[in-house]
């Protein structure tokens, strides 16, 4: 998929899933997010490989589909649109935080996702 | 904003991209609208080896798992206590054992054949279904065929 441009409309179906309503930051309603599938591009693996060994992309896709997540959270801003903001532990006890990107953002809750980038807690 | 845009992003050098630093990256998530991770139904493979008395269980779907027992229940017990600390607790454990590599046959009184495998701590059942034993091969003298 490299090198191919894509357009979207982002802004009119922001937010908007399949429970109806928009993400918004004040709603009192927490969101229910299903990650079934994180596509990793060729080139985040090796920056993520290359900039923060031991944390691999595998490690991080093993980690958002199977297992435990501290947290979550939507985030949406202008410069990147709308990520889901993932904190969690790998199998192997490297916590991180990623940064996914629906992958339709015409319905963000399908499950489909896009790993932009993963920050591995320094050490102390 | 209501406007149509363009992004290229799939086309970006991801090196141009400044990547946040950890506390960035905290604060984003906290200052983020919170979501509870729901899992559709799933599960992972959890693939056991028998080799020199070790039964070796590793996963296709979880890098690095490795575990190690002397026995079946020993190394299901281990996976189950390892796993649990890693996975959602919706995620399922599918279990793919080893197939024996030969077979020891004998016959019991009025149950006819009865198929055992080699491996310590395997349940067989007769071919009638109606005699059970219990192999070890910890105590090879107590291979005896129980007819019910």
């Amino acid at each position: 998929m490299a090198g191919q441009a894509r357009m979207v409309s982002r802004s009119p179906a922001r937010g908007c899933g399949p429970t109806g309503g928009t993400i918004n930051r004040y709603s009192p309603v927490v969101q229910k997010v299903d990650v079934a599938v994180l596509i990793v591009d060729e080139s985040i693996e090796a920056k993520i490989r290359d900039k923060h060994f031991p944390l691999t992309a595998e490690d991080v896709r093993q980690t958002v589909v199977y297992g435990r997540v501290i947290s979550a959270g939507w985030d949406d801003s202008d410069e990147h649109g709308l990520r889901l903001v993932v904190r969690a532990t790998t199998y192997g006890g490297v916590e991180f935080i990623a940064y996914l990107m629906p992958a339709n953002e015409g319905d963000p809750e399908e499950g489909t996702f896009v790993l932009k980038t993963a920050i591995p807690k320094p050490a102390t | 904003m209501g406007i149509m845009s363009v992004v290229t992003d799939m086309g970006r050098n991801v090196e141009d991209e400044r990547e946040p630093a950890w506390d960035e990256a905290v604060a984003a998530l906290e200052a983020a609208t919170p979501v509870v991770v729901v899992r559709s139904p799933r599960e992972v493979t959890v693939v056991y080896r028998y080799a020199d008395g070790i039964f070796t269980a590793t996963s296709p779907d979880v890098r690095g798992f490795r575990t190690s027992g002397r026995s079946l229940p020993e190394t299901r017990s281990l996976v189950r206590q390892d796993l649990s600390q890693f996975l959602d607790p919706a995620v399922k454990v599918l279990e793919r054992f080893p197939v024996p590599d030969r077979e020891i046959c004998t016959s019991a009184a009025g149950c006819g054949q009865i198929k055992a495998a080699s491996l310590p701590g395997m349940m067989v059942l007769s071919s009638s279904g109606t005699a059970r034993t219990f192999v070890s091969s910890a105590r090879p003298s107590l291979h005896r065929v129980r007819a019910s």
